[in-house]
């Protein structure tokens, strides 16, 4: 592409433009941290100020209805201090209502008569403060030491007359006690969302500022250099045409301006020659004339003005926010789909439930298996950009479906057209960022594409609980449709049409895929590593852990919440591991200690049996998945690299991710069948128990052939 | 979501339709400028109850001509034969008879009915019967197989008694009745069982006879106080004409000793101050009857095919004075279920 790739002025703009994108970055977020950090403070503080007050009108209602029914059996003309059944009656109130601590029934002077749930010493005068006057209407606030204690006025009926008691007398007060603790955990949740948003609204500000960065700043600056440095080499063929309306684009066009002037002094100069030419008889004149003209065209190139050729210069970071935001759609149900699904389940004959909730996500992944093949041949035929706005549309349908669907049948349905349009994305970003970037810098461009996918794999699952919480399931599904929306609508304004490709890209045929089976490090790599890692990627993390957390009393915000560190934990050590893999140059050392961390993780679910220990096991899979990926791909590509296997490292590479997509498929079904006979617990465990039997079985394969492989490469 | 696709879809099938509720008793109603009304000839025990004013507001509900032949027994069996010859005379459309004495002593027994004593060939319909299939009436409940069906009211013993248990555990619980009363004896029977299965004492406190065979009733508040003494914490009162009958002094005796009580039947704590029960509401015991007329009458379905009918849903009624004067008092629970007579 550029004659002058890699030549030191390349590299010194290159830098210049990264540090300020970085410089840039780093003040923004800072700046908006702050902004959002002093924000939350006082969001959290008049929160404070609301939620007591709120406590008090949920306690409030709550109290009235029982004092109701309370009241009820006082007008059949029952005495207050015989009725029966009130520890049972007071009981199932407190089953129904989490929040409330306790229900006491004292009579006018503060003596307890009925309760439930007061903990301590029942004959002391607790509540002897807190007698309400004979003449209260209304329920009335006090503070004891640990509880917010609500006291509602029992009455008799004033239409109904009563023995001793006057119609309308007070006979009794109903205390309802909440504890001081539950408010401060509604805050602490409420806490735990402001910071989750916070997370998330930096992640797609970065996302966004990447891309406005790249776009306006770092690649007009390259273009600037790129066209500079053929000036330098004398070629003036070239205009950078850059129409933004800021200090950069008017800049460019003065530059453009500069360049034009150049070629119409030229042109004059030229026309000045022939004239002068013209006018002389002496032909030794002419002939110098001619060849000082001939002397400037061998040295410079010059365009005529006004026609100089654009600069082509491309950036595979321009896919990155769309991809970004099509890939955070997708992530948004994540925490909820199983959930979800089991709603909408009806009995199917001989299938267990806990299969049939997996179906889902075993299907998704299937069709995206399926899809990547044809996926590859539509983004020659089509380009990457029209291909992406065609997946934009089954994956809008299956979103909207997803939304209204009535059974698990037609579920099923929209969910395969969302995993088309998401296997059509997925393939068209790939291709985009291919084409935009050669040998040399395609795996920072991978990076980008990595990036994007790890970036929404943090945001989805937590902002998508978030939501599930506040708006429900369904209407989530619709939030999740208006993002592909927006992710299609940058595709159009922001990707080039690009016209066919003429490579073709490598694609493993099944006897490539035995032949690579055959050789040892491929298949332990493959069958002992990549897939047990899919499998419990999928059937813990995306199957498993949402059902099992929701089992363990979860909100849908903290589930998503919980799930959210599997991303974060790998987004943080991907690239320290990858650093550490490449200067040790042992990726399967790194290969098997993924294993172990991930599987030994998910083990130590069984110790205890809580929320922080599933988060534990996630966190650690997370570090574990972080071992294994770079370095198993590492690995592979080094088995195409030695060429021993007669097959090119691309071919190689695709056949690794295809068998890889098994583990992704299978992962549902395994836990599925797990769950069926052990439960949520034992069968996270079992397959922390799978990953790591794979991770002893790959270890001993590494233990003889590493020799004599090494070896060869050394001779 | 859901809700919405439903009304949609609710909403379509009434466009589609074009009619919206009732299209039964339009035609019903046109039925009755064209047709006869029918002729139902009806028989009762001890005068008109609320059974019969269910039973005629469902006819005109649904919009059903008919008109009623009454007859009262008035608890004397020997009008029985004048009544039947008169039925086989006039050929009503359908003969509905009250309580299994009337019942038996009209329709007839199953596989026993002769041209000469019962109405034969017209279809019969009783109500207010505990236990048909033993009574005689029919073969079964879902078959019952010759011209008469009807519909049976007593709620499951089962549910009875827990019923009881939940307004207040017992270890020991008496029964009065008549042991001449088919419903009475089969009933206990049943309790029998309950108290063997279930591990509780059953008291019981047959009514003495009198040279003519017949139960005296006087003896009646000398059974409850008995009980009281046999150490029964509850009493339960059965579908027994003769506790019926003498309702009034079982249960004032048994407030008086301070002895909680329990019907099976609504008429002794409508009538009388029985404390609690499980019940079928006469009313409605009324408006199924009429629908099985319906069935016959209008849709045209053979009695030897029409089931037997009950009630799904039975009422807990508390009777709130007697629970005050007794100082007995229902749990909570209880209170917010139970049709409450104040």
């Amino acid at each position: 592409m550029n004659p002058s790739t890699g030549s030191p002025n390349r590299q010194v703009s290159q830098q210049m433009a990264q540090g300020l994108r970085w410089r840039l970055m780093v003040l923004i977020i800072f700046l908006l941290l702050a902004a959002q950090a002093t924000l939350s403070i006082f969001a959290l503080r008049s929160f404070e100020q609301v939620l007591a007050p709120q406590v008090h009108k949920q306690a409030e209602i709550i109290g009235k209805t029982v004092a109701d029914q309370i009241e009820q059996a006082l007008d059949l003309q029952i005495p207050l201090d015989r009725l029966v059944g009130m520890a049972e009656f007071l009981e199932a109130i407190l089953l129904d209502n989490s929040d409330i601590d306790y229900l006491a029934v004292v009579n006018p002077d503060g003596q307890l008569i009925f309760q439930k749930g007061l903990d301590g010493d029942l004959t002391d005068n607790r509540f002897f403060a807190l007698k309400l006057d004979s003449g209260a209407a209304a329920p009335v606030l006090a503070t004891t030491e640990r509880h917010f204690d609500t006291g509602v006025p029992l009455r008799l009926n004033a239409t109904t007359p009563a023995g001793n008691d006057a119609p309308g007398a007070l006979v009794g007060v109903l205390h309802v006690g909440v504890a001081k603790t539950f408010v401060q955990s509604e805050l602490e949740e409420i806490l735990y969302d402001v910071l989750t948003v916070l997370l998330v609204s930096m992640l797609v500000t970065l996302e966004l500022l990447l891309l406005f960065v790249v776009v306006r700043i770092s690649m007009p600056i390259r273009h600037v250099t790129q066209v500079m440095q053929r000036v330098t080499a004398g070629d003036f063929t070239r205009r950078i045409t850059l129409r933004s309306n800021d200090e950069i684009g008017r800049f460019c066009r003065a530059f453009d301006q500069l360049v034009r002037r150049v070629n119409e002094q030229f042109y004059e100069l030229v026309q000045e020659a022939e004239e002068t030419k013209a006018g002389q008889i002496d032909r030794t004149i002419v002939q110098r004339i001619d060849n000082l003209v001939e002397k400037v065209r061998s040295k410079f190139q010059f365009s005529e003005p006004g026609l100089e050729r654009t600069e082509q210069s491309a950036s595979a970071l321009r896919v990155r926010a769309p991809l970004f935001l099509f890939m955070f759609s997708e992530e948004l149900s994540r925490s909820f789909l199983p959930l979800y699904v089991r709603e909408l389940y009806s009995p199917i004959d001989g299938i267990s439930v806990d299969l049939v909730v997996g179906l889902p996500i075993t299907l998704f992944m299937a069709v995206v298996a399926i899809m990547t093949p044809f996926a590859g041949v539509w983004a020659d035929r089509f380009g990457p950009k029209r291909l992406f706005l065609l997946g934009t549309i089954p994956a809008m349908i299956g979103y909207l479906g997803a939304c209204l669907a009535q059974g698990l049948t037609d579920f099923l349905v929209w969910r395969a057209l969302s995993a088309v349009g998401y296997g059509l994305i997925f393939i068209a970003a790939q291709s985009y960022i291919g084409r935009k970037t050669d040998n040399n810098n395609r795996a920072q461009g991978m990076g980008t594409f990595v990036g994007a996918v790890a970036a929404a794999g943090i945001c989805g699952p937590s902002i998508g609980g978030i939501l599930a919480d506040r708006v429900g399931y369904r209407a989530t599904f619709l939030i999740a449709m208006f993002l592909a929306i927006i992710a299609a609508f940058v595709v159009y304004s922001m990707l080039d049409e690009e016209k066919r490709n003429s490579d073709k890209p490598a694609r493993a045929s099944f006897n490539d895929v035995m032949a690579l089976l055959s050789d040892r490090t491929f298949f332990a790599t493959t069958v002992f590593a990549a897939i047990p890692t899919k499998l419990l990627l999928s059937g813990f993390l995306f199957y498993l852990a949402p059902l099992y957390l929701f089992e363990l009393g979860n909100s849908q915000s903290a589930i998503g919440r919980i799930m959210m560190v599997y991303g974060l934990v790998t987004i943080a050590l991907t690239p320290l591991i990858s650093r550490a893999a490449d200067f040790k140059g042992r990726y399967s050392l790194f290969v098997a200690l993924g294993g172990f961390v991930a599987g030994g993780g998910c083990l130590a679910i069984l110790t205890v049996e809580d929320s922080w220990t599933v988060l534990a096991a996630i966190a650690l899979m997370g570090f574990g998945h972080a071992a294994i990926m770079a370095p198993q791909l590492a690995a592979i590509q080094q088995i195409g690299a030695s060429g021993r296997t007669g097959i090119g490292q691309a071919t190689v590479v695709s056949a690794f991710r295809l068998l890889e997509r098994l583990g992704t498929i299978l992962g549902p079904v395994v836990a599925g069948i797990l769950v069926t006979s052990l439960g949520y617990q034992h069968a996270v465990a079992a397959m922390g128990g799978i990953v790591l039997i794979c991770a002893i079985l790959y270890s001993l394969s590494l233990i003889r052939p590493a020799q004599p492989y090494e070896r060869r490469l050394e001779a | 979501m859901t809700q919405l696709a439903k009304i949609v879809t609710l909403a379509l099938i009434f466009l589609i339709l074009g009619v919206p509720a009732q299209p039964n008793s339009q035609a019903a109603a046109q039925n009755a400028q064209t047709t006869e009304p029918f002729h139902i000839f009806m028989v009762v025990w001890r005068g008109r109850t609320p059974v019969e004013d269910g039973f005629e507001a469902y006819l005109r509900e649904r919009g059903i001509p008919y008109r009623i032949t009454f007859r009262n027994l008035e608890r004397d069996r020997g009008r029985i034969p004048g009544f039947v010859d008169e039925i086989n005379e006039l050929k009503p459309d359908l003969v509905y008879t009250w309580g299994t004495s009337t019942s038996t002593g009209i329709l007839g027994k199953f596989g026993d009915r002769d041209t000469d004593t019962h109405a034969q060939d017209i279809p019969g319909i009783f109500t207010l019967v505990a236990y048909p299939v033993a009574a005689g009436l029919v073969a079964s409940d879902e078959q019952p197989g010759g011209s008469v069906t009807g519909v049976r009211f007593l709620a499951p013993v089962e549910a009875q008694l827990n019923a009881i248990r939940a307004y207040r555990p017992f270890e020991r619980l008496a029964v009065i009745y008549n042991p001449n009363e088919r419903n009475s004896t089969l009933n206990v029977e049943e309790l029998r069982r309950y108290a063997q299965s279930e591990g509780f004492t059953l008291i019981e406190k047959p009514a003495p006879m009198d040279e003519g065979g017949k139960p005296i009733g006087a003896e009646v508040p000398a059974l409850v106080l008995s009980a009281k003494s046999d150490g029964a914490e509850f009493l339960y009162i059965g579908p027994d004409s003769f506790t019926a009958v003498n309702a009034d002094a079982l249960t004032s005796t048994a407030i008086l000793v301070g002895l909680p009580t329990f019907a099976a039947t609504e008429f002794p704590l409508l009538n009388s101050q029985a404390m609690s029960g499980l019940v079928s509401r006469y009313y409605s015991l009324g408006k199924l009857t009429g629908r099985q007329a319906e069935r016959i009458l209008v849709d045209g379905v053979a009695p030897e095919d029409l089931p037997v009918a009950s009630l799904s849903r039975y009422s807990l009624i508390l009777n709130m004075p007697v629970v005050r004067a007794l100082e007995i008092y229902p749990p909570m629970s209880m209170l917010q279920i139970a049709d409450i007579i104040r």
